[in-house]
């Protein structure tokens, strides 16, 4: 059995003290531990920002892409060789900002894969400008007025665009957090979990003791069902998106992987990952005599 | 009779006529046949509508141009007769609808031979104006003299899924408008080809040979954004997806192509994306990554005319300083170029393992002419190219890793290059960023490590003249009066007119440049030196490659530019002319 030691390497974040990311990355490190998963198995690959420097922090493999294009590349990766598990991390810039195009695709695209978004509501590594999600109202150094744009409400979103699994956790609720990571890794297509995860830094209106008092766990809403599309639309509008736990799921959709080798009759027999070599001769004259 | 050494055959009508489709099924039989083509499509950038020609050039000897003047015009409209007309050389045929009621009054006291032929009429007799290009077909065939036993079979088999009947009223057609011709002039003398030996030939497009290329380099993963002239490559791999077990994404643009594409080189596979210019901008970022992080990504830039949306169906070779330096940062990768439609084949493959051997980025790029034309080329050889993976590790060959302690990833080795691990193995855990790292790829910012992996990175590339034909050599002469140096489709065009040249007198000796970047200056110096001008052709206006003469080569005084930007190929006597200017 893997301990969480086996994905401890030796550098230190560059995170604040109190930031909210220690909290995911200790979530992550609980699910593959707990789902076993080797360190030469797990790919987390991240964009940039603060939270994505989370890719150089476990004992794995690891990749840190360009700014909004890491689920792009992670897709490339899984598509690339299935065997991997494959966990894409991000902030709420990265990912419904200048990743946004990539988010809304990859939703629709459904590749199995898991997409931790670590959502602060704020830009942190640049030292506090507006994000997406930020509050109308909330000032930083780019809305010095209070921000007029509208927060987006990503895990309604997520469920138009066609997510098959879309979760929201807290940070602070480990337990939550991680059976949803697990869940996300398990389930069979693209798993959105959106983790608030405070800025103690740049985010002074939502801290832990404004979360704390927000975020309704849907574990106590009772009879909740989560793979019923419109329950799941219409409680994220009664609690303004602020919901923890498993929101839509949906496993009838085949995964892209899988809907691809059907349309192709099939799995091929040679995996991608095998080694890179000729393709068969006879197969390959067949294509140049359609030529002829 | 006289026995000439090619034909040029061109039809013109509105996009959407099936004018295209006749001169392929022409071509295919001629092919077979063991004749040498070379094809044209002019058209607009819409569906339907607007003028468009198909040009076939028939000859004996392998031909990389579709030539210049035309003996046989077919027009399915005015336009065409007034726009074409005076390419027909003398001697040579203006055949047009007579329902358009032609007007030929223009070629009056000309020495070309103008018909009225009811081309729709003769196709609505068999029930439909679908069979015009059946009935050029025909017409065509007894113009130039063909026998007309393949073509019948060709009709048959093409329409062999459709009912007797369908293939029985093409056959009519295609009878018909021969006849029709045969009326007209007889059919006594007719100035044709000789037979040629028959030879294995494939007649495709460029685009199309070199998604066969990277097939045959092994690879089986693609992720790519449609765009004009590129879009084909695609669609070809997703066509055989089933058959070679492939995986090729269209993403939503082409940043995600790239990016998609390069995440499945990280592990491990050989992927790549097609794109043009507009699409080739939106990669820089992306590409400076695999730059950094050491990927062996490819990309294909089909080139067009450009800036920005430009002229999205003309050729332009106007993006090389784009794919040496669009990318931020300093840039390691390597730009090759290919110099006809059959390299367009094998030097993919050399693309690929350039990639994988210099663990670098690589930009191939055909242009739009190479990439939308149809050309005979010799068979494929799978085989030609064998497959090289560089310095990539085996898992059973890697040493125990104990943590917290990585895989040297990014070694500092004295050829630049490092072992390559991919996710999966065993013991070759790494870290790939596109921040600065040290060896194994965790961030670090000491100035000492960021010179040193800089160094490491360029340092690589030092070799990649002395492992890969840098440039295509047509140099006959030890001194000669001129060195012409051309990249993509502009090779026929040289060639014609360097021949035409020596028949002249003049000594021209002639280099096809394949690799751009890093620019091949040993290779060329020796035929740089010998040579009294210097004359670089390149279809921009701004001399983009010859200002990479400038920058590496001395003597720049007799270096001469032959530029062209006005969106149509590069001809022999527009090379000739810019030669002779120089002289």
């Amino acid at each position: 059995m893997a301990q969480v030691t086996d994905y401890r390497n030796d550098i230190r974040p560059n995170w604040c003290p109190g930031c909210g990311h220690y909290g995911v990355q200790a979530a992550i490190t609980d699910a593959v531990t707990q789902l076993d998963i080797s360190p030469e198995k797990l790919a987390v690959i991240s964009g940039i920002g603060c939270s994505s420097r989370i890719g150089g922090y476990f004992y794995a493999y690891g990749a840190h892409t360009t700014h909004g294009r890491a689920l792009p590349y992670a897709q490339g990766v899984k598509l690339a060789n299935q065997d991997l598990e494959v966990v894409v991390c991000g902030g709420d810039g990265d990912a419904f900002a200048i990743g946004m195009g990539h988010t809304i695709h990859a939703f629709k695209r459904n590749v199995n894969i898991t997409y931790v978004v670590m959502d602060n509501h704020v830009y942190g590594l640049t030292k506090g400008q507006t994000s997406p999600r930020s509050d109308i109202g909330f000032v930083t150094k780019t809305s010095p007025h209070g921000s007029f744009e509208s927060p987006l409400p990503i895990c309604e979103t997520a469920i138009a665009a066609g997510a098959t699994f879309v979760a929201q956790g807290y940070m602070i609720n480990r337990a939550e957090l991680v059976e949803l990571i697990k869940q996300g890794m398990q389930h069979e297509g693209f798993s959105f979990i959106n983790v608030f995860s405070p800025c103690v830094t740049y985010n002074k209106r939502n801290g832990y003791d404004y979360f704390k008092e927000n975020l309704t766990s849907l574990s106590k809403i009772e009879g909740y069902d989560p793979s019923n599309r419109a329950e799941a639309l219409k409680t994220l509008g009664d609690y303004q998106g602020l919901l923890t736990g498993l929101i839509y799921e949906d496993t009838t959709k085949p995964c892209f992987e899988k809907a691809l080798a059907d349309a192709n009759g099939g799995p091929h027999a040679r995996a991608l990952v095998h080694d890179v070599v000729k393709p068969d001769a006879a197969m390959f004259q067949g294509l140049c005599d359609e030529f002829k | 009779m006289q026995k000439r050494k090619d034909f040029i055959w061109k039809m013109g009508g509105q996009q959407g006529e099936g004018i295209e489709s006749c001169g392929e099924i022409m071509a295919t039989i001629l092919a077979k046949e063991g004749y040498s083509l070379y094809s044209q499509r002019l058209f607009a950038s819409r569906i339907k509508g607007g003028h468009t020609t198909f040009a076939l050039r028939i000859a004996l000897e392998q031909i990389m141009t579709v030539g210049e003047s035309v003996d046989f015009l077919v027009a399915l409209d005015q336009e065409t007769v007034d726009m074409h007309g005076n390419e027909v050389r003398n001697g040579g045929y203006i055949i047009c609808d007579s329902k358009v009621n032609p007007d030929f009054s223009k070629f009056e006291g000309a020495p070309v031979t103008c018909l009225a032929v009811p081309i729709t009429e003769t196709a609505m007799k068999q029930g439909s104006l679908l069979m015009r290009n059946i009935v050029a077909l025909g017409m065509s065939v007894a113009l130039l003299g063909f026998d007309k036993t393949p073509f019948k079979k060709a009709i048959a088999e093409r329409f062999a899924k459709k009912s007797q009947d369908v293939i029985d009223k093409n056959l009519n057609a295609f009878e018909d408008g021969y006849t029709l011709i045969i009326e007209k002039r007889g059919e006594g003398d007719v100035d044709t080809l000789p037979v040629p030996e028959p030879k294995d030939q494939m007649f495709l497009l460029g685009n199309e040979a070199l998604a066969l290329g990277a097939i045959a380099a092994g690879s089986r993963f693609m992720a790519s954004y449609p765009i004009t002239p590129a879009s084909e490559v695609m669609e070809y791999m997703i066509k055989k997806m089933d058959k070679i077990g492939a995986t090729v994404v269209q993403t939503e643009d082409e940043i995600a192509a790239c990016m998609t594409a390069m995440g499945g080189v990280y592990a491990g596979v050989r992927g790549f994306t097609c794109t043009s210019g507009p699409g080739l901008s939106l990669m820089a970022e992306s590409l400076s990554m695999a730059s950094m992080a050491e990927l062996p990504m490819l990309v294909i830039d089909v080139q067009r005319s450009g800036p920005s949306t430009g002229m999205a169906t003309k050729v332009e070779t106007s993006d090389i300083n784009a794919a040496c330096h669009n990318a931020h940062g300093d840039y390691a990768n390597i730009v090759i170029s290919p110099t006809s439609i059959e390299e367009c084949f094998y030097e993919i493959q050399k693309a690929f393992n350039l990639a994988e051997m210099y663990q670098c980025p690589v930009i191939f790029m055909p242009d739009l002419q190479q990439g939308l034309n149809k050309q005979s080329v010799p068979s494929f050889d799978l085989n030609r190219v064998p497959i090289e993976r560089g310095k990539m590790m085996k898992e059973e060959d890697l040493p125990e890793l104990e943590r917290p302690h990585y895989f040297k990833r990014f070694e500092l080795t004295e050829d630049g290059i490092s072992p390559r691990t991919i996710p999966g193995m065993k013991n070759g855990l790494f870290l790939s960023t596109g921040l600065e790292h040290n060896e194994e790829g965790k961030p670090a910012e000491a100035p000492t490590m960021h010179v040193s992996q800089t160094d490491k990175r360029l340092r690589k590339l030092s070799t990649v003249a002395d492992v890969y034909e840098p440039f295509l050599n047509n140099a006959k002469h030890d001194e000669c009066d001129v060195l012409v140096i051309g990249i993509a489709s502009s090779r026929g065009a040289i060639e014609e007119a360097a021949a035409e040249l020596e028949a002249e007198g003049v000594k021209v000796n002639h280099l096809q440049l394949r690799l751009i970047k890093p620019f091949p200056k040993e290779q060329l110096m020796p035929f740089y030196e010998k040579a009294k001008k210097v004359v670089i052709c390149e279809q921009n206006a701004t001399a983009q490659l010859a200002d990479l003469f400038r920058i590496n080569m001395p003597n720049k005084c007799k270096l001469h530019s032959c530029l062209k930007y006005d969106g149509n190929p590069f001809t022999a006597t527009y090379v000739k002319k810019a030669i002779k200017e120089v002289l």
